[in-house]
């Protein structure tokens, strides 16, 4: 077999009660390890090498790739170019060749992984045996890796000729393989998060196509801030690039592209997972908890990004802001949508908190038993908040040396309070709808009326604004509410990135308070906004604990009816209860 | 071993499937599950074999809940669906290598579990032969011997027999009583009667989605079958020998079939000289007098009132 192979058997990790935890974690690892010989792997790799399909089409590939790289290196001998950009040249046509190789391979491959189990009639019989959900998508990942792997092997010999021209290191060739083999990881998993939700092979092959260009074509202006990074014109060395660029820039180069595919992969993997796993298994809380992590990852990179930008000079102060407001334009909208989404989503009663009620007698479920989701979505608005303007302010006053400091903490703050008060607002909202005992869908989108309502409806800071005093025009009021980023990016779209500092830092008397007025333009929004997330909540509060009471009234009313305690037929409701009835 | 009480499911198009199925598989049993197409017999095993939700009712096998421990049933249980593929590419011993790793069994434990597997299924001659290449009975045991291969204390095999030619049949039944002999709990469903009768203990039947009645198979012929089928057979005068049983303390029905009288009995068996003597004292040419077995095919007709089968 060509997948890993670790000689590590069981027996090393034998606890010998005192080293415990060490001895666990070693277990543990070498388990994994193991594990990584999945059945699934093998099962695949055995019917595909019997089959003569895979080396006929590995065959065409390499000589098509061939082909390629010989139409590239004739046109270039043609126009007489040097012998080692002629070496780069065939380099980067060999990895132009193998990325769309990838991007057309391994869908095909990975994306009927599922689908022909569902439809050859096998899923059921694999599902009911002990192997995890994670274990399955792994195995199918690793497939797709191993054939990729075969292939990179295979066409070595081809990328090696670029070397016999110079002008390329090793080292680029690590770098080009990694990459490619990311890109494999967060295609593959794409397709079989897709295989796994879809009935049919056809609409799959449909959807992971067409998902599959999306992402890579949402890569692609990653890729190119990058190059411009580097300051990659034309073909160069990477290494070489790189090597003349500061520390903190080369971290950026390798970091922002391992999140990014590492995010991806890990969102894929988990709603593939998520959708083999038993029917009454609670399936969507890591994909929330994956999703969050990747926003705020997203966000996070963002800041260091346009940060290191504007201190290494590639950034002007004006497309720092662009970059800021086009980036934050995307993210916090989406966080917002997710955080109502999340929050208004009724997940099913873990079983554990239901052995919990039963040790309690059965009438102390904790308020979480309700309201799962809007508690989560607390937590996750809540954390988002303090990243946002924790992150927001410290940049703007790090990065801020020709600009003046205070301003710009003004600014941080002006924009980013009402965004934070925003999300645990419309947290709020999502919990008060589902406690009203609306289904998933009905609460979200009430609370999402009404958040955009909120959004839309700048009477907040119409009021603010009466309340300090300030002369604050539409347009800038505009830019004080939650949708502000996109609002921005929009206008910095439309009017040219050079105005871009002037759309949030103009004049003084929209950040500034006014003279007479004791209060900023800021913090009498927040005030407002907190005041209307502390009414919301304690709304839907109010209402989860009067379920809460009726449900116990209930239980004592069916214990006294039947002479028992009422305990087996509440957790029947509970566990037995249609999506969407709360007890 | 296996206990579901009140199983409701309702799919998402609406179609009520189970409107209440309460049943009791002890240890050892085997337990047959009957009701025509449609009656809600694979519904009720996709939910006990965790692939499958329910809308309301609780379900346990060997005491662990179905929907709180899924992973725990697993192990417990060995599933047979009613339509099945294999994944091909396979030999025989791969095939059952790879579910026996995905039962996570250590190598050295798999090889044995897939000879013993493959020695009771009678699948060892064919190790090497490749598994699209198997004909349809041939396939039904390697699922079978898949079912087995991580040793599980109860089987659910859904319409196992369902289009065997009936050597093929004969020799699964075979099967499942060694298994049985080995201490399984075997659930099987079928909406075939008569192939089951023969080495059930137990069973249940079920219509649209309700258990119509279940229990000890004998027990059950007793209680839903009170009448006796008693053939009285004559040389001549049938006619007037059913008009003459028609009125006797005990019989619900007389039917002249040729020169014989097909009567319905309520009577034990005690009752039945009584019969006999007064068709004698009547000067009747009685040849003989012969109770027909209580025909499971009978009863499942009756019991469905034939509306779906
Ligand atoms: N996936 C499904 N979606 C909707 N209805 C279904 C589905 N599966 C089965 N049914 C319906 O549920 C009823 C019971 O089906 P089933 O359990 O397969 O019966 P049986 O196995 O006894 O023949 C049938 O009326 C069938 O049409
Ligand atoms: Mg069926």
């Amino acid at each position: 077999m060509s997948g890993a192979a670790p000689g590590a058997g069981p027996g090393t990790g034998r606890a010998d009660g005192k080293g415990g935890a060490l001895d666990r974690l070693v277990g543990r690892l070498l388990r994994a390890g193991v594990s990584l010989q999945s059945p699934i792997l093998v099962r695949e790799m055995r019917t595909l090498l019997r089959g003569r399909k895979f080396f006929v089409s590995h065959i065409l590939l390499l000589v098509v790739l061939a082909g390629v790289l010989l139409i590239a290196a004739t046109t270039s001998a043609v126009t007489g170019d040097d012998s080692s950009s002629v070496g780069r040249l065939l380099f980067f046509a060999f990895f132009g060749g193998l990325g769309v190789v990838v991007v057309f391979l391994v869908p095909a491959f990975s994306c009927t992984a599922v689908t022909t189990e569902r439809e050859g009639r096998t899923l059921d019989l694999l599902l009911t045996t002990t192997i995890r959900p994670w274990e399955i998508v792994w195995g199918k990942t690793l497939s797709a890796l191993v054939v990729i792997l075969l292939f990179m092997a295979s066409a070595l010999p081809l990328v090696t000729v670029s070397f016999l021209f110079g002008g390329i290191s090793p080292w680029d060739l690590i770098m080009m393989y990694m990459a490619v083999l990311f890109v494999t990881l967060i295609v593959s998993s794409l397709s079989l998060a897709v295989s796994s939700h879809c009935r049919e092979s056809k609409s799959a092959v449909v959807i992971a196509y067409v998902l599959t260009l999306v992402v890579c074509g949402l890569l692609i202006p990653v890729a190119s801030l990058l190059m411009d990074i580097l300051n990659v014109r034309e073909l160069t060395s990477i290494s070489a690039a790189m090597s003349m660029r500061h520390w903190t820039e080369q971290a950026l180069i390798l970091l922002v592209p391992l999140f990014l595919s590492l995010a991806l992969f890990a969102l894929n993997f988990a709603a593939a997972a998520n959708r083999l796993k038993p029917p009454t298994a609670n399936r969507s809380t890591n994909l929330r908890a994956i999703w969050f992590g990747f926003l705020l990852g997203c966000l996070f990179l963002l800041m260091v990004v346009t940060d290191v930008g504007v201190k290494r000079g590639w950034l002007g102060l004006a497309e720092w802001y662009f970059t800021l407001a086009l980036g934050l334009g995307v993210l916090s909208p989406l966080l917002w949508l997710s955080t109502i989404y999340f929050a208004s989503e009724e997940t099913r009663l873990p079983p554990r908190l239901l052995e919990d009620c039963e040790r309690l007698g059965g009438l102390r479920l904790p308020l979480r038993a309700f309201m799962p989701g809007p508690a989560s979505g607390l937590a996750y608005a809540a954390v988002c908040t303090l990243l946002i303007m924790g992150g927001m302010v410290w940049f703007c006053g790090a990065s801020a040396s020709s600009l003046d400091r205070s301003r710009l903490l003004h600014a941080g703050a002006s924009f980013m309070a009402p965004v934070g008060l925003f999300l645990l607002t419309s947290a709020g909202i999502a919990a008060f709808f589902s406690s009203l005992g609306l289904k998933h869908r009905p609460a979200g989108f009430a609370a999402f009326g009404v958040s955009t309502l909120l959004a839309f409806g700048p009477l907040i800071h119409m009021g603010c604004q009466q309340l300090t005093n300030t002369g604050a025009s539409f347009h800038t009021l505009l830019n004080f509410h939650y949708l502000c980023p996109v609002l921005a990016g929009m206008s910095a779209w439309s009017s040219g990135a050079g105005d871009m500092s002037v759309t949030l830092f103009a004049p003084d008397a929209d950040v500034m308070p006014a003279a007479g007025s004791g209060m900023p333009l800021w913090q009498a929004s927040a005030i407002a906004y907190g005041i209307l997330t502390l009414l919301v909540w304690t709304l839907a509060m109010v209402r989860i604990r009067r379920a809460q009471a009726r449900w116990r009234e209930n239980l004592a009313r069916i214990a006294a009816e039947q002479g028992g305690t009422g305990l087996e037929v509440g957790r029947e409701q509970i566990a037995g209860a249609p999506r969407g009835t709360r007890p | 071993m296996i206990r579901v009480e009140n199983l409701v499911k309702t799919y998402d198009t609406g179609t009520q499937a189970l409107r209440g199925v309460s049943l009791h598989v002890r240890e050892g049993d085997i337990f047959a599950f009957i009701g025509p197409n449609g009656a809600g017999k694979t519904t009720t095993i996709r939910i006990l074999a965790t692939l499958l939700e329910t809308t309301a009712g609780r379900a346990t096998i060997g005491g662990e809940d179905v929907f709180r421990y899924p992973e725990r049933v697993r192990k417990l249980i060995g599933f047979m669906p009613d339509e099945f593929g294999v994944y091909p590419g396979l030999r025989i011993w791969e095939y059952l290598d790879f579910f026996s790793a995905a039962y996570r069994m250590p190598k050295l434990e798999r090889r044995r579990a897939i000879d013993d597997v493959m020695a009771l299924t009678d699948l060892a001659p064919l190790r090497e032969k490749m598994v699209e290449t198997l004909s349809k009975g041939m396939r039904q045991r390697l699922c079978l011997a898949k079912t087995l291969v991580h040793d599980p204390k109860v089987l659910i095999l859904d319409e196992p027999a369902a289009g065997l030619d009936p050597r093929a049949r004969i020799e699964f039944r075979a099967l499942l009583k060694t298994l049985s002999g080995m201490g399984k709990t075997i659930f099987i469903s079928s909406h075939i009667l008569t192939e089951l009768r023969e080495f059930c203990n137990a069973c249940c039947i079920i219509e649209r989605g309700r258990i119509l009645a279940s229990g000890d198979i004998d027990g059950m012929a007793e209680r839903l079958m009170p009448a006796r089928i008693i053939v009285v057979r004559l040389l001549s005068r049938a006619a007037e020998a059913a008009e003459a049983l028609a009125v006797h303390p005990g019989v619900t029905a007389s039917r002249v079939e040729g020169n014989a009288v097909r009567v319905e009995f309520q009577g034990v068996e005690a009752d039945m000289p009584g019969l006999m003597k007064m068709l004698v004292e009547k000067g009747l040419p009685v040849v003989g007098l012969e109770e027909k077995e209580r025909d499971m095919e009978a009863l499942f007709m009756r019991i469905t009132k034939g509306e779906l089968a």
